[in-house]
């Protein structure tokens, strides 16, 4: 019985001394985390070895050491010198990388869709093609610095206002958040997979939406454009509107890096609004180039009889099929995931 | 109560004043966050755990200390120590510090005495 207690005491110091660490460090810079980690583990020790001398401490003086210590937010704002930021330390690193990667992107795109243009209307002067190239991509890189700065700052702006103050006025150690285990981390991999692909994406609608087609090679390389490109103009906002959300939300994941009810509840919202866009956007049939066909024709390509490919028939049926499935599928993992956690908890 | 309040947080801001000054004082052989404190708390200048940690840091930040992981003992602990740009600044704060008391104490006992000003 008396081993019992030790244990159980035991366990609830490490466990509730762990958030407590936890909850104070990931609001300050990476590269402290860790030094800031160990010295403050190491102060909780001496406190609770002056209560306690020996003894295994009890949960309440285990508590009244965190108390003394303060809320995490308020012993957090110590460490952090200059506590009023555009982008505080919480995101810096994240948004440094988000900026990496979108400039990356954007400025590779753009030069792989440049060549292509390039090379499907020969006879273009190759100087006029660079200095145009040079001029977008300048201002795409702008645009793009400016768009991720704001939506950070705001982030930065509205992170847990109004709430904070509350809770450190009558704060208590029970009200720490419990550690989640290792397995329930997002992979990085697939957050930074989710954004190159959402930034290209964004990239090619927007420079070369001309470059979206089939495909011909013989006998020099021409491209039949699936979407009508004076109709796709005007519907172009609101594409944009889906790969923003979904940039968002793949940028959202990696910030949060766990499974939880917030990154849940984002995916829900970001996927079922994209999911309505797109159905708003592909409703009208003015939205595909009407000499697909006949371009198929003039391809070489039967477009009638058992030869021809049904998917081509209704490509845009099959398309909308296919963002539909994606988007369901992504927004059922996390949902499932996040429920299967909450449980276990 | 509310005068109360008035009078601790005047204090509060007297005391933050003196908080690097005492810190310096006793870091002339290196010590770690709680033994330090621990000996302030003896010598009458209690000052929590939760504002010494991050001041530390500061003050090496500011390089007026520099800090060293002791990970032979026990336990592992981070001592802090004057740096010679501290040993300058603590000895000129301390100057600083006895005019200003000096100056403090004359002004204060002026007001003791109403009589003062007649003496001109």
């Amino acid at each position: 019985m008396e081993k019992m207690t030790i244990n159980t005491n035991e366990s609830y110091k490490e466990e509730i001394i762990s958030r407590y660490v936890y909850a104070v460090t990931k609001r300050l810079p990476v590269n402290q985390r860790s030094d800031i980690e160990k010295e403050l583990s190491g102060l909780i020790d001496d406190m609770l070895l002056e209560r306690c001398g020996d003894n295994v401490p009890t949960s309440k003086e285990v508590d009244a050491v965190l108390i003394e210590l303060g809320a995490p937010e308020k012993l957090a704002r110590r460490y952090n010198e200059y506590p009023n930021y555009l982008i505080g330390p919480e995101y810096y690193d994240t948004y440094m990388l988000i900026v990496k990667i979108v400039m990356a992107c954007t400025a590779f795109g753009l030069f792989i869709a440049n060549v292509v243009l390039a090379v499907v209307s020969s006879g273009q002067n190759i100087i006029g093609a660079v200095g145009s190239y040079l001029a977008t991509t300048f201002m795409a890189l702008v645009q793009a610095f400016a768009f991720i700065t704001i939506g950070f700052a705001f982030a930065e702006y509205f992170k847990g206002k109004g709430k904070a103050k509350k809770t450190e006025e009558s704060w208590y150690p029970n009200m720490l958040p419990p550690l989640q285990p290792q397995h329930t981390e997002i992979k990085k991999g697939e957050a930074l997979t989710g954004i190159v692909f959402s930034c290209l994406i964004i990239i090619l609608f927007n420079f070369a939406p001309q470059l979206i087609g089939l495909y011909s090679f013989t006998p020099q390389m021409t491209i039949i454009p699936f979407f009508n490109l004076e109709y796709f103009r005007s519907v172009l906002p609101l594409f944009n509107l889906c790969f923003i959300l979904g940039l968002a939300r793949e940028i959202v994941k990696l910030t949060i890096g766990r499974y939880t009810i917030g990154l849940c509840i984002t995916t829900v919202v970001t996927n079922l609004a994209s999911l309505i866009t797109v159905f708003f956007i592909f409703s009208s049939e003015k939205l595909f180039n009407p000499n697909i066909v006949a371009g198929f024709k003039e391809m070489g390509m039967q477009t009638s009889g058992a030869d021809f490919p049904i998917w081509l028939g209704n490509f845009e049926h099959i398309f909308l099929a296919m963002v539909t499935v994606a988007l369901i599928l992504d927004m059922a993992v996390v949902v499932v995931r996040t429920i299967r956690l909450q449980k276990k908890h | 109560m509310e005068q109360r309040d008035v009078y601790e947080s005047l204090l509060l801001e007297l005391r933050r004043g003196t908080l690097v000054l005492s810190v310096l004082s006793q870091l002339k052989a290196p010590r770690y966050g709680y033994d330090l404190v621990q000996t302030l708390q003896e010598k009458g200048m209690p000052i929590d755990a939760s504002t010494l940690y991050p001041l530390l840091r500061r003050l090496e930040s500011q390089e007026l200390l520099k800090s060293e992981w002791e990970t032979s003992a026990a336990k592992p602990r981070k001592y802090y120590v004057l740096t010679g740009f501290g040993q300058e600044v603590f000895t000129r704060l301390c100057e600083s510090w006895n005019s200003l008391t000096e100056s403090m104490n004359i002004l204060m006992s002026e007001g003791d005495g109403e009589d003062d000003n007649k003496h001109k």
